[in-house]
């Protein structure tokens, strides 16, 4: 059962208001009350937007001196454990990814009575003897882990995620940043959704003995994910996404996006 | 909402039309029926005041007229002493046709009861984004908490409400308001 529908439609319904002489009334006291006019905005964002931009463009600019120094390195800082990994990610083969998230998905089920069944897609990839799944829905995203003996954790779950007109061409919403213990230690896994321009997102992370790592995710349809060894609380972490048309955004703080999507 | 107008009356008009019946259901779900005008009315005049920090995209806008009316009712909450939780009336707009009709009274029933056993705080959360239809984002901003603690919120709430459904004859007294000072309920389809 769908439970949002089955609420929807217990509830009592009433007609639209809006054209009515009370609301009439209204709307003309306000738009004629000595309140002073407010200024219009034309440009389509928020003063608030406009100073979260120009944050994120002090940031670029603060990321790129580090960005700069920033390389793909095998295995740096992973030390013996998750010996296997790598920062680019390798295709998860349809049956195992179709494995997994049936796996995945009956564990959410079970774990969190409260989702509902519906119809979910798999993304999935593989680095080194390890593999990473989400499972996405129109309610609800969920990420599974597989260790390297074959056990199967269920790692994360978040509720209402936006959707994709919202995001935009440049946007992204990240679903899942949380952090697994293995037998091996602590890693870090990520997941999100992002606008339609974007094609690319690596992740880079400040801690290393060489220098920041970067990460390279796997997007695709629109959503990404990526998982790293990381003992860190995961201070500094950035992402940055690539578009189709070659620009990036970069030094997205991983933090603020686990606070809050960024709309395009 | 168009935005390419620099007429801020025109800018207004349009997102009273566009906001005004779902921002009247957000006040009517959370507080007496002969009050929800009043809140209705401060939160768009705040909204009138305030039209450049109105985010451009009608969602948005709609989440943040949802969260400037938040603010209003608990402090009218805070301003008259009522330690009470959220007064949360359920309705929506009517459609055309309603499922529960075919699945039977009962059901419906067992769901309102299963409802009513839900603390405020999990019905706010169920109501914002099964009704109000916000994002998990938009509600924990409404709300004034963080985007996961938000989803947690969530998810424990629907857990609980399909907990009290599977188990609709536990001995909870369901003939009396689970919350004292609530007036919680789900009203019947028309």
């Amino acid at each position: 059962m769908n439970l949002d529908q089955a609420l929807r439609d217990a509830a009592e319904p009433v007609p639209p208001r809006v054209g009515q002489p009370p609301a009439r009334r209204l709307l003309e006291s306000i738009v004629t009350s000595p309140v002073p006019p407010p200024a219009a905005r034309t440009d389509g964002l928020s003063p608030r937007a406009v100073r979260r931009t120009r944050r994120t463009v002090l940031a670029v600019l603060a990321a790129g001196v580090a960005a700069a120094a920033a390389f793909l390195v095998p295995n740096l800082g992973a030390g013996a454990a998750y010996a296997s990994w790598t920062p680019r990610p390798a295709p998860l083969p349809a049956a195992d990814r179709a494995d997994l998230g049936d796996r995945c998905a009956a564990q959410v089920r079970a774990t969190f009575q409260g989702v509902d069944g519906a119809p979910s897609i798999v993304h999935g990839e593989k680095r080194g003897d390890y593999a990473y799944v989400s499972v996405v829905t129109p309610a609800w995203t969920a990420t599974c882990f597989r260790d390297r003996d074959g056990a199967v954790r269920q790692a994360s779950i978040m509720m209402a995620p936006v959707g994709a007109a919202t995001l935009g061409g440049a946007g992204v919403e990240m679903q899942s940043w949380a952090q697994l213990r293995t037998g091996e230690g602590l890693c870090r896994l990520m997941t999100g959704h992002v606008g339609a321009q974007v094609t690319g997102v690596e992740i880079t992370v400040p801690e290393g003995r060489g220098g920041p790592r970067v990460v390279q995710a796997t997007v695709e349809d629109g959503y990404f994910l990526a998982w790293y060894p990381e003992k860190g609380q995961g201070h500094g972490t950035t992402v940055t996404l690539r578009l189709a048309d070659g620009r990036t955004v970069e030094g997205l703080s991983a933090k603020d996006l686990h606070d809050a999507p960024v709309t395009d | 909402m168009n935005r390419s107008t620099p007429d801020p009356e025109a800018v207004f008009r349009e997102l009273y039309q566009a906001t005004y019946d779902d921002l009247l259901l957000f006040a009517e779900r959370r507080i007496h029926p002969a009050l929800a005008d009043d809140v209705v009315a401060e939160t768009f005049l705040t909204a009138w005041r305030r039209l450049g920090d109105v985010p451009a995209p009608l969602d948005e806008a709609r989440a943040w007229l949802f969260g400037v009316a938040h603010n209003v009712l608990r402090n009218r909450h805070r301003s008259e002493n009522r330690h009470q939780g959220l007064v949360l009336r359920i309705l929506r707009e009517p459609d055309a046709v309603s499922g529960a009709e075919a699945e039977g009274v009962a059901a419906r029933v067992d769901l309102v009861r299963a409802w009513q056993r839900l603390s405020p705080d999990e019905q706010q959360a169920i109501t914002l984004t099964a009704f109000e239809g916000l994002t998990g984002a938009q509600a924990g901003r409404v709300l004034g908490i963080s985007r996961p603690a938000f989803s947690l919120r969530l998810l424990r709430a629907r857990r609980r409400l399909r907990r009290h459904l599977r188990s609709p004859h536990e001995a909870v007294a369901l003939n009396r308001p689970p919350h004292p000072g609530t007036t919680t309920e789900i009203g019947t389809s028309a």
